[in-house]
């Protein structure tokens, strides 16, 4: 089984805190792995360092078998593995919402007409085709995770990296993502204390604590 | 599948920049005159259509002529002698034209614009790419970031704050601006990640590729043609009517 | 401060254009990953703090701290001024477009000129609150001087003597409006340099 995902010995610091210390991590294809933890362990911060989106202190990132050094390496593996942040508005960028989800497709270098199909399947996948031409600031907080997600789809990622994809969503729309991601097929990493999703998703669960990452 | 599409503003900001333009390089009095009446008669048209509009429409050129009032006591009149001077008035009346004929013509053309719109007409006119990726994130960080301006408002004002004591009013003031800017730096970090996330580049590009111009709706030819044939009638009227 | 169109004649707003257009174009050079977030958001804070009204007397007075923006992001002021000011326009109807290029102009250039001037005084750290109040107060002096002065300029460059008058109005109008940038500006940069030191040299 081919890993996704490897970090090896990465240590990361933030505001001179020691949060990530020589953390090991492998995915695998076809694993949905949770990260649990505690508020401020780290979860976002391993995230995001995933993803060089943040300084190494110390270690080494592979991301989807390449390993990744310089932030050119990195920027071409992020069409291919997508994060979706805490906080939907960090990245909603464009401003209507199927303008949006073109964003990542045609960034890609694919054709209008490509971009505009696979962000319609998307938002289908996503059950929000019929907000396509809504401006992204009149959707529900619900909503906007769900099209920051499908703006993620639209690139046929191989990899998605999530940070607590259902904190604050009522009943239904906390179904409808374990749902979709359910559904997906795709190889997950999930930072969460979601119990249901845990439950539901999981495949294999690990502990952030005190900047070490145990097994479960 | 079909999309309701806004129609592209461009052909609306080419009109109230071709009336600016002409208000501005017309000096006869009477060519401003008629391009006024033009103006009013087009208004008095929309708004028997779209009576909803006409109240911000009169309220908007009622606090435009507060400040023609201010130019003809400063321009027109004389204080030494209390009286009004040939040259001032004919400077004033000017003034007065141009400033109600462009304020007017703005508001008939640009009624149910949004700011996406602007974006859009502008990057359809040639707007730079980059600057059109800023003014598509800015209008976005203006509703976000005004969503904040309310809450850090409410929070200060849940303060018992008095509004009477201007010192405090002005130390409440700087609070204010201090957080929006605090807010507005966090916002910009997580934005930059957010673009790095998604692959964008620098200057990614934010609103979709401007519609040809071939494809613009007739009703938007039709309000420029108008627009510029009701000029055109003006100073041709004008021309004719100083030779007789 | 925002002229009204109309007022101004035709080789002043075309000049003004040019300047604006020359401003833009430097600013725009400064826009990188990191910047162009941050001049977004820039513009979003000038767009909103011009709606911020601080009574005064029988009136209101509303913040203009143009000088605090270009304290912040020296040439980036300009992109960032000139689209907040569009959408104002826009939104508030305050009219024509082809007056943009002179309402950002007065405002945009005093700004830079606050970032060459000032900033210098917050460069070695760490600085005195007695300093920062300085900066502050210096910026906004700066920002609303310099605006007026070419608000003045372009007034007469117009109309000529004619025009004192309105000149002199409008020139007393902005005492109030000074005197609150200065406490506001001086006040904001005593409170970004303790919550966020960073905001003031990006």
């Amino acid at each position: 089984m081919t890993a996704l995902l490897r970090l090896q010995n990465v240590t990361v610091h933030r505001r001179n805190r020691l949060v990530l210390d020589q953390v090991n991590l492998s995915v695998a294809e076809g694993e949905r792995v949770v990260l649990r933890g505690g508020i401020g362990a780290g979860k976002s911060t391993l995230l995001l360092a995933a993803l060089g989106l943040l300084p190494l202190e110390n270690g080494e990132i592979e991301l989807l078998g390449t390993p990744c050094r310089r932030e050119s390496e990195f920027a071409l593996a992020r069409g291919r593995v997508g994060l979706l942040f805490q906080d939907p508005d960090d990245q909603l960028l464009g401003p209507t919402v199927l303008e949006d989800v073109e964003l990542g497709p045609l960034n890609l270098g694919w054709s209008a007409g490509d971009a505009h199909v696979a962000a319609e399947t998307a938002l289908e996948q996503v059950a929000l085709i019929h907000l396509a031409d809504r401006p992204i600031h009149e959707l529900s907080g619900g909503e906007k995770r769900l099209v920051a997600l499908a703006g993620l789809l639209a690139m046929e990622p191989k990899l998605l990296l999530l940070d607590e994809p259902t904190v604050a969503l009522d009943e239904q729309s906390s179904q409808q993502i374990l749902s979709i991601l359910e559904n997906s097929g795709l190889t997950l990493l999930i930072a969460s204390h979601d119990q249901r999703l845990i439950s539901t998703l999981a495949t294999r669960s690990i502990m952030l604590r005190a900047a070490t990452l145990q097994d479960q | 599948m079909s999309h309701h599409h806004r129609p592209d503003r461009r052909l609306r900001l080419v009109a109230v920049l071709l009336v600016s333009v002409a208000a501005s390089f017309a000096s006869s009095t009477l060519t401003l005159s008629l391009m006024l009446a033009l103006a009013l008669i087009s208004s008095v048209i929309l708004l028997s259509v779209r009576p909803n509009n006409s109240f911000r429409l009169i309220r908007r050129m009622l606090v435009v002529n507060m400040f023609v009032v201010l130019i003809w006591l400063t321009v027109a009149l004389d204080w030494r002698s209390m009286t009004f001077t040939p040259s001032g008035i004919t400077l004033a009346t000017q003034l007065s034209l141009r400033i109600n004929l462009i304020t007017l013509a703005s508001l008939l053309l640009l009624t149910g614009m949004t700011a996406l719109d602007l974006a859009r007409a502008a990057s359809g006119l040639g707007l730079p790419r980059a600057l059109g990726s800023l003014l598509t994130m800015s209008i976005r960080q203006i509703a976000l970031l005004g969503e904040t301006q309310q809450k850090i408002q409410l929070a200060i004002r849940a303060r018992a704050y008095r509004p009477r004591i201007h010192w405090h009013t002005i130390r409440v003031s700087a609070q204010q601006v201090a957080w929006l800017i605090i807010h507005a730096l966090l916002r910009a970090q997580r934005t930059e990640l957010g673009l790095k996330a998604r692959g964008l580049d620098t200057f990614p590009v934010l609103l979709r590729p401007a519609q040809p111009w071939r494809l613009l709706p007739r009703s938007e030819w039709y309000f420029l043609a108008g627009t510029a044939l009701a000029v055109i009638t003006a100073i041709a009227a004008a021309e004719i009517l100083k030779r007789s | 401060m925002h002229l009204a169109e109309g007022v101004l004649g035709f080789p002043t707003l075309i000049t003004a254009a040019a300047c604006t257009a020359v401003g833009v174009t430097i600013g725009m050079r400064r826009l990188t990953t990191r910047t162009l977030p941050i001049a977004a958001l820039f513009a979003a804070v000038f767009f909103l703090i011009g709606t911020i009204h601080i009574p005064v007397g029988l009136g209101s007075v509303h913040l203009v701290l143009n000088g605090l923006i270009g304290l912040l992001l020296g040439w980036l002021a300009f992109p960032v001024i000139l689209i907040a000011l569009s959408l104002q326009a826009l939104l508030f109807s305050f009219g024509g477009f082809f007056v943009l290029g002179a309402n950002t102009l007065l405002l945009a250039a005093p700004a830079v000129l606050v970032h060459y001037t000032v900033r210098p005084l917050l460069k070695t750290q760490p600085t005195s609150s007695n300093r920062q109040l300085l900066a502050g107060s210096m910026a906004a002096t700066i920002g609303i001087g310099g605006a007026t002065l070419i608000a003045a300029l372009m007034l007469w460059s117009t109309g000529q003597d004619a025009f004192n008058g309105l000149i002199g109005v409008l020139a007393a109008a902005q005492l109030p409006v000074w005197l609150i940038d200065t406490a506001v500006s001086a006040l904001v940069v005593t409170m970004l340099a303790r919550a966020l030191p960073e905001a003031l040299s990006l």
